[in-house]
C-alpha cells in the first residue's frame, strides 16, 4: 500500500517543477506573479497575514504579510498564503494567525492545515531534504543547520520537517535551561519521547548510533540515530517468566506484582504487534523496540535493574520460537 | 481517464493548466464536448467562458458535492474567514482604512 499524499503537496510539487525553484526559492518573485504582495504592519494582535479575493472574478488576489514579524515567520507567513492562491478551493478573503514559527501549530480548520502542508512542501521540499540526508553522513546537527540557514526557515520547523521526512529510528529533544520544549521521532520509530515541560535527561537514551547537538541561540536540539541492533547476551536456562519474578520480588511494584507484569507483557506484546508490519521484522527489531518503550519514568526501576535487557532479549527469543 | 477538474481535485493540475487539456482536446479525435472532457456541466463551462477566475468555484463545487450556483452565491456572501470572527472583523475595518478591501 502506498503512501496517501494531499493533493496540496502535489500542488506544491508541481509550482517548483512549473518554475523550476531550486532552495533558496525567492518567493516575493515567485508569489508577485500570483497575487499582489504587501508587506506593512497589520495592527491586529496575533494576525500575521491574510490573502484577499482569492478567486474572485475580475480581481488579482492581494497578499499582505506583518512586516514587524520575524524574517523566518514573514516567509513562512507568505509560503502559506500562497497556499491560500494556488489551492483551487480556498475561495473569499482567509486571515491567517500563527501562534508561533512552529508551523504544524494545531489547527482546526482543514484549509489552514492544507495551506500549511503546501507551505512546508514548497520551503524544505521532501527530496530536498533527503538529499541533504544522504549528503551529512548523519551529523544531524550539520543537516539541521543547513536546513534552517538555506531554506530560511525557523530551527523548530526546520526540525520538525526532518523527523517529517527522514528515515526511522532518528528523534530530536529541544531543551531550553534543562526542560524539554518540544521533541520528534520519524515514522516507525518506536518509543516514548521525553515530555513537553518535563527536565531533559540526555541519558534517556543510551542505545544510540550517533547522538549530536544542535545550538539555536538558546535552544539545543538534540538529535539521536538509535540503534536497531542491540547487543545482549543471553546465557543460562531461565526462562523470561522467572527472570521478571525475580526482578518484581526486587523491585516491588507499587501497583502490584501481577499488575505490573501484566502491563509489562501488555507493552511488550503491542511492540511487538506494530514491528510485525514492518518490512525488517527480527528478533533485534523487537528487542530495541521493546527496550525504548519500556525506558519511561515510571518503569526507572524496572529499566535499571541489571536482568532487564536479557529479561527483554528473552521474553522476544519467545516470540520467534 | 481522469479530466482536469478531478486532476485539480488531486493536486494532479494546477488552476493554469486548464490550457494544456484544452489543447489536448482540440489535437484529439474525441468526439466528447469539450466540457464533459474538462469534466464539468455545460453551465460551468459556459461561466468558465465568461471568466476564467470561475474555475475554481468550478472546483470546489465539485469537491463539495455542491451546485455551482450555491458556491458562486456563498463566494460573494463571504465575509473574511478566520478561526477568531471577532477579529476578523476588526481586520476587514482595518483593510477598508488602509484601501485594500474592495
Amino acid at each position: 500500500m502506498g503512501l496517501v499524499v494531499h493533493p496540496e503537496i502535489k500542488l506544491a510539487l508541481r509550482i517548483i517543477k512549473k518554475h523550476s525553484l531550486k532552495i533558496p526559492i525567492d518567493f516575493d518573485t515567485l508569489v508577485s506573479e500570483y497575487a499582489n504582495l504587501i508587506y506593512k504592519h497589520i495592527p491586529i494582535e496575533g494576525v500575521d497575514g491574510v490573502s484577499l479575493n482569492l478567486k474572485v472574478p475580475g480581481k488579482r488576489p492581494t497578499i499582505v504579510i506583518d512586516s514587524n514579524l520575524p524574517k523566518t515567520r514573514q516567509l513562512f507567513t507568505l509560503a502559506h498564503e500562497f497556499g491560500h492562491v494556488i489551492i483551487p478551493w480556498h475561495l473569499g478573503t482567509i486571515v491567517d494567525e500563527f501562534h508561533s514559527e512552529y508551523y504544524n501549530y494545531i489547527v482546526y480548520s482543514e484549509l489552514e492545515q492544507e495551506a500549511n502542508r503546501f507551505a512546508a512542501e514548497l520551503l524544505m521540499p521532501g527530496e530536498w531534504i533527503l538529499s541533504e540526508f544522504n549528503k551529512c553522513n548523519f551529523n544531524l546537527s550539520l543537516l539541521h543547520e543547513n536546513v534552517v540557514k538555506l531554506a530560511c526557515v525557523s530551527d523548530q520547523a526546520a526540525a520538525i520537517r526532518l523527523v517529517e521526512k527522514l528515515p526511522p529510528h532518528i528523534i530530536y529533544i529541544a531543551e531550553k535551561n534543562g526542560k524539554v520544549i518540544h521533541s520528534g521521532k520519524t515514522a516507525l520509530t518506536h518509543l516514548s519521547l521525553q515530555e513537553e515541560g518535563s527536565r531533559f535527561d540526555n541519558e534517556c537514551y543510551p542505545y544510540f548510533d550517533t547522538y549530536i547537538v544542535f545550538n539555536a541561540g538558546s535552544t539545543h536540539y538534540h538529535w539521536w540515530k538509535l540503534s536497531t541492533k542491540i547487543e545482549i547476551n543471553v546465557d543460562g536456562a531461565e526462562t523470561w517468566r522467572e527472570i521478571l519474578d525475580k526482578i518484581v520480588q526486587t523491585i516491588q511494584p507499587p501497583m502490584g506484582n501481577d499488575t505490573f507484569k501484566k502491563s509489562i507483557n501488555g507493552i511488550i506484546a503491542h511492540a511487538n504487534g506494530k514491528c510485525k508490519g514492518e518490512e525488517d521484522y527480527s528478533i533485534d527489531s523487537v528487542v530495541s523496540a521493546c527496550i525504548y518503550r519500556l525506558r519511561r519514568s515510571d518503569l526507572k526501576d524496572l529499566v535499571s535493574h541489571p536482568d532487564f535487557e536479557k529479561f527483554v532479549k528473552v521474553r522476544v527469543l519467545d516470540f520467534f520460537k | 481517464m481522469s479530466d482536469f477538474i478531478t486532476d485539480c481535485i488531486n493536486g494532479d493540475a494546477l488552476l493554469s493548466e486548464v490550457d494544456n487539456y484544452i489543447d489536448i482536446w482540440h489535437e484529439s479525435d474525441t468526439v466528447m464536448p469539450i466540457h464533459e472532457f474538462l469534466g464539468m456541466t455545460k453551465k460551468e463551462y459556459a461561466l468558465f467562458v465568461e471568466d476564467e477566475m470561475y474555475m475554481a468555484s468550478i472546483v470546489t463545487a465539485h469537491k463539495e458535492g455542491k451546485d455551482i450556483d450555491t458556491v458562486i452565491q456563498s463566494q460573494f456572501a463571504m465575509a473574511a474567514r478566520s478561526d477568531n470572527p471577532a477579529k476578523a472583523a476588526r481586520l476587514e475595518r482595518w483593510l477598508k482604512e488602509e484601501g485594500l478591501w474592495d
